[in-house]
């Protein structure tokens, strides 16, 4: 699009003609990659809360919606396919990007890149200073380190927990070079990074994308694609020194659209539901095994 | 389905004599069992009242009472009450009653593997007879998993910490624990009948037969199969070393997680309602900077 004056960047927030300066922060592939992800991640938490958590008095009337456990577990493996597609589109997006030439590999360890630097272990000091009132507001770059985190937990994640799923769905071909010990200890991996992933996703996640309160219900961008440029000042002002005046800045709609209204809402709330239900049962069932551990019955 | 006419009450004395004549013995799996004087009519007249009493002390009995649907819903409906309530007479209700020795009558094949295995009458302490698993008046097909799944649950009365590491801690006691009929149970792989102790060589779960009992659903298991554990203690922390070391990691990574990002959200929480409180001020103070 045409360079930007300074004017427009001093008031960069409406245009005449309705649209506002912004970046893009996810192309069409990475936005279509989060959304299988997304739809996988609520299909999986779905169907195996309730079967870990069996006991529990919401595990029935969950597992009635899949039309019992069997249904459940169809559906459990169906998902787990779509999340593992999820990181196969990531690494060909990545393979076809590079191909092209569109990714360098050198760019890993650019400022902007995702891939955490020393300098995001700095922040972290940094940030909590700021937010005690100590510092100053942490020079961040493309991504925060807890941006990293999201990504890094997840890319990890997702393979300790489609690892240890495959050993459960296929225990004879892995058994064939594993000791048998490993199918129990997938097992327990698999729960608690389950639990982890889900807990890490539907509040640490959630809190740092649409419930902020600068866009609550909605953080647009990954709708869209587009980050506004005033949102870039505020909290990447690294990224913002870098990115202000160049190419990569362009005039685009912004505003909430109704589907990705509904389609936030939809998993803003069955994700804090699901949340709720499973911490009451996981803070009953760490009540008993105190009880146990101090009394022994 | 038998019901007793007067004009064979002739016939039906006849079989009476034969009966008393025969104690305990097979004689009822040979040939139809032949009508008996006292019909089911005839009990469930007393026994189907929901709050039957004693007539001598007029004191409630909740084992007296028995539920029609379970009779007329049983494999044995139609079957006179004596037929396995053998012992009862009419006039000698205050005999003991031994029906569950009365299965042996006619099934003959399953009491002898019963009684091979340590749950027999040879075994010590409170063992499980025929009705523990199978129940009486209500008995079901015994060849479904529905039964072999409700028959299982029993082994928790005298076998509660096996059943607990079982549902609790194996790879699929999750499934199990749902019910999931086709998921495999205790007596898939400790049999039924005649259970052995698993040091017996008869066992199937044997080191020995151990690979062929898994086999009979993973027909593809190699012979590491067998090291999986299927009775993992119930608890936060499993007894086997290295799965208490895997359990430790990922409690750690779990409670460092949520403690240092939760520590993030309250500062930032915090930080933000200090913003809010600031911002609200100057706007009243100053009437508006900007």
């Amino acid at each position: 699009m045409s360079a930007t004056t300074l004017e427009t960047l001093e008031h960069p927030e409406e245009a005449q003609d309705g649209t506002t300066l912004v970046v893009r922060r996810w192309s069409w592939w990475a936005r279509a990659t989060h959304a299988v992800l997304a739809l996988s991640v609520f299909g999986l938490v779905l169907t195996g809360m309730p079967m870990h958590y069996a006991d529990a008095f919401w595990a029935k009337p969950l597992l009635a919606l899949w039309q019992g456990e069997r249904g459940a577990a169809a559906v459990h493996k169906l998902s787990a396919l779509g999340f593992m597609g999820s990181a196969a589109m990531h690494v060909l997006g990545m393979l076809l990007a590079w191909v092209t030439g569109r990714f360098k590999l050198r760019s890993i360890s650019h400022q902007d890149s995702i891939v955490p630097r020393w300098t995001d272990a700095k922040q972290i000091g940094q940030q909590i200073r700021y937010l005690k009132g100590q510092g100053p507001k942490p020079e961040f770059a493309r991504f925060t380190f807890w941006e990293k985190f999201d990504y890094i937990a997840e890319a990890w994640g997702l393979f300790i927990i489609g690892l240890t799923g495959l050993m459960m769905w296929f225990p004879g071909r892995f058994l064939e070079y594993l000791p048998g010990w490993l199918v129990n200890a997938a097992r327990i991996f698999h729960s608690y990074e389950a639990i982890l992933a889900m807990g890490f996703l539907f509040t640490v996640h959630y809190f740092n994308t649409h419930l902020r309160p600068e866009v609550f219900p909605v953080d647009e961008v990954i709708f869209s694609g587009n980050i506004p440029l005033h949102e870039i000042r505020e909290r990447y002002p690294g990224w913002y020194r870098r990115v202000v005046g160049t190419n990569k800045v362009f005039r685009a709609r912004t505003g909430t659209s109704r589907t990705a209204l509904l389609i936030s809402g939809f998993y803003l709330s069955v994700g804090f539901v699901i949340l709720m239900l499973v911490m009451t049962t996981a803070a009953l069932e760490a009540v008993r095994y105190f009880t146990w551990m101090l009394t022994g019955n | 389905m038998r019901t007793v006419r007067a004009p064979l009450m002739v016939a039906a004395l006849v079989a009476a004599c034969a009966w008393l004549l025969t104690p305990g013995s097979a004689s009822a799996q040979s040939s139809t069992p032949s009508p008996d004087p006292m019909t089911a009519a005839e009990c469930v007249g007393c026994h189907a009242i929901p709050d039957i009493v004693v007539a001598d002390d007029g004191n409630y009995r909740p084992g007296l009472y028995v539920r029609p649907e379970d009779l007329t819903e049983s494999m044995h409906a139609g079957f006179s009450c004596i037929d396995c309530h053998s012992t009862l007479r009419a006039t000698m209700h205050a005999r003991r009653d031994a029906a569950r020795d009365s299965c042996h009558t006619c099934h003959e094949e399953q009491y002898a593997a019963y009684e091979a295995g340590s749950h027999g009458s040879s075994g010590e302490g409170l063992r499980p007879t025929c009705i523990t698993c199978h129940g009486s008046h209500g008995v079901q097909d015994a060849n479904t998993r529905t039964f072999v799944h409700r028959a299982s649950e029993q082994c928790d009365r005298c076998h509660t910490q096996m059943n607990e590491a079982f549902m609790g801690g194996n790879p699929f006691g999750m499934e199990t624990h749902l019910a999931g009929v086709e998921v495999a149970t205790c007596a898939d792989c400790h049999g039924y009948h005649t259970v052995l102790p698993t040091e017996d060589r008869a066992s199937p779960v044997n080191e020995a037969n151990i690979l062929a009992t898994c086999r009979q659903c993973h027909t593809d298991a190699p012979a590491n199969f067998v090291d999986v554990q299927m009775h993992v203690a119930e608890g936060p922390i499993p007894d086997d070393p290295r799965l208490r070391v895997v359990t430790i990691y990922m409690l750690t990574l779990l409670i460092g997680t949520f403690g240092f990002f939760g520590y993030l959200t309250v500062l930032g929480i915090r930080f933000e309602w200090r913003r809010q409180a600031e911002r609200a001020r100057e706007r009243s103070g100053t009437g508006g900077v900007l």
